[in-house]
């Protein structure tokens, strides 16, 4: 049993330059026990562990596929309420304390900002390694159905463009912006996440049914395509 | 950082009523039936975060559309059955939550009572709940003088409310309780109390335009970039005023009297002593406090706090910002 536990704010100036670039390749629970506090319940990590030694197995470093096969097992395994998963602590004792060296294998070091936003990450929600991959499953995932999850990891602009919006909080409207622009190339998806924003700016999102919303996406879609036609600076 | 959208604070391309929308939130009921009435009307906050025993809490209050405002946005011949409806929105921005309450049939001036279950499991820190007039069909005729024809529409809207669930989070990982209350000195906008377990930050609750920005959700544009220099410049006080009495209160045996002086003492002396362990560096700031005279101390105190806070980027993104726009 490896239990899942949270690491204290204060342990932020564990990340010295030799840990984010890996010199200093791990931070031993021994030494920094007085900033590890317990979960509140118990949640077993050995089959995550076991299941990110799969995958360090399977794909080359840096390889952001693995974010699509990873999302769905990691909501699967630590099960958390979004009241918990709101605690950055687990996410920090995750990357920071318990798999740095899989934080390393997916990210590689373009700076010390880039690589402690990836270990750390408070705020936004495409920082911390973990978090970011749960939050994801989370507002994607109807009931353990996690297919809608791989569709937007395919493509990291996919997720970008709507994550880096407020209408990614609303479920039937992430799902309808997938169903709607999975296969669509990038300029065509940001364009569409864009124009979706700005007519959010007068209507109340939450009044609106998936179908609707999912009707929305296709208007706009087709106006872009119809814009891409007569015009080539969208492409 | 969210992409908001913006329009809506510069303007609609309809008529709109702003703040058209009374909500007014009256009490909490937790599972057990016991009930939280302690309401701050002026902050239009319900701190619930001192009761911890709950797993569902229903908010309760009574929404009504202000005289005039279906004149305001609704074409004469809509006026009698207009078809509009009152969405009450539940939102918590720290667990991505969006939910929606509906209140379909009512009358101008009627107040309507509602009530909305926020489920603990759900949310953390803060949840903001909102209300919205919008139109609930397309106009089936060609609308003229620009009201607003499509369905959906958002023709109105309130003064936002928050129920406070956790308290505050200090930068330390410690917690400050934030709470505002009308000042005798009327030009003083803040004062910590550290003489507790947990300090106490008041704020003149006076000032609202300060306490509308301090209290600002944004993560982009003018407001959010305000907030963070006001934040920086109230925070260096109060990071200086914590660090005195910690080191004041530091015993020859490294204790402090509160666990609150840990937290800030281990965030600030790392920056001081880096190459000293956390006793030797308590020592270390103890014997400076009791031997240095108050401009000597100050100076030190004040070096560690603005390396901490780094002012000048919070400043020059406010800068960026007014430039831009």
């Amino acid at each position: 049993m490896k239990p899942l536990k949270r690491l204290m704010n204060e342990s932020k100036v564990l990340l010295s330059e030799g840990f984010l670039r890996g010199a200093e390749r791990s931070l031993s629970e021994e030494d920094y026990e007085e900033y590890i506090e317990p979960f509140e319940r118990q949640i077993d990590l050995t089959p995550l562990d076991d299941y990110l030694d799969f995958l360090i197995d399977e794909h080359p470093p840096y390889h952001s596929q693995i974010d699509g096969r990873l999302a769905p097992q990691l909501h699967r395994i630590l099960n958390l309420t979004r009241r918990e998963a709101a605690d950055m602590g687990i996410w920090h004792y995750l990357t920071v304390i318990y798999r740095p060296d899989f934080v390393r294998y997916r990210w590689t070091y373009g700076s010390r900002e880039y690589m402690k936003k990836r270990f750390w990450g408070v705020r936004e929600w495409d920082s911390n390694t973990f978090s970011r991959l749960w939050w994801v499953a989370e507002q994607t995932h109807t009931d353990g159905d996690y297919s809608l999850t791989e569709k937007i990891l395919t493509k990291q602009y996919l997720v970008r463009s709507a994550f880096d919006r407020d209408f990614s909080r609303y479920k039937p409207a992430l799902r309808a912006y997938i169903a709607v622009l999975c296969g669509d190339p990038k300029s065509v998806v940001e364009e569409a996440a864009k124009r979706f924003n700005k007519h959010l700016s007068v209507v109340q999102l939450e009044n609106f049914q998936e179908q609707q919303i999912r009707e929305k996406f296709g208007e706009i879609r087709a106006e872009i395509l119809q814009d891409y036609e007569s015009d080539t600076t969208l492409s | 950082m969210l992409k908001t959208a913006r329009l809506r604070r510069d303007f609609f391309p309809y008529k709109y009523r702003d703040k058209g929308v009374d909500l007014e939130l009256t009490r909490v009921v937790f599972d057990n039936d016991e009930s939280w009435d302690q309401i701050d009307t002026q902050r239009r906050l319900i701190a619930i975060d001192g009761y911890k025993d709950w797993e569902t809490a229903r908010v309760q209050g009574k929404v009504s559309i202000n005289d005039g405002v279906l004149k305001d946005v609704l074409p004469p011949n809509e006026r009698e059955k207009p078809p509009i409806a009152i969405s009450i929105a539940l939102r918590c921005s720290e667990t991505y939550l969006r939910q929606n309450f509906c209140e379909g049939s009512f009358e101008v001036g009627e107040k309507i009572d509602f009530e909305i279950p926020v489920e603990r499991s759900d949310v953390r820190n803060t949840v903001d709940i909102v209300a919205g007039l919008v139109r609930t069909a397309e106009a089936d005729h060609i609308v003229e003088d620009g009201y607003a024809a499509f369905n959906g529409a958002v023709l109105s809207d309130c003064r936002k409310w928050e129920i406070r669930v956790d308290p505050p989070e200090l930068p330390a990982g410690k917690f400050l309780d934030i709470r505002y209350k009308s000042f005798k000195e009327k030009q003083k906008l803040f004062k910590l109390e550290s003489d507790f377990e947990n300090p106490i930050l008041w704020l003149n609750g006076d000032y609202t335009d300060i306490a509308r920005i301090l209290n600002s959700k944004a993560t982009r544009g003018m407001e959010a970039r305000i907030r963070d220099v006001f934040f920086d410049m109230i925070s260096h006080q109060v990071w200086t005023q914590l660090l005195l009495r910690a080191g004041q209160d530091i015993t020859e045996d490294e204790e402090v009297r509160y666990e609150w002086e840990h937290a800030v003492l281990n965030e600030l002396l790392t920056i001081l002593f880096p190459d000293a362990e956390e006793q030797e560096a308590m020592l270390e700031f103890r014997d400076f406090v009791h031997k240095n005279d108050v401009p000597s101390l100050i100076e030190m105190v004040d070096d560690v706090v603005q390396a901490k806070l780094d002012l000048p980027k919070q400043m020059t993104a406010l800068i960026t910002e007014a430039l831009r726009q």
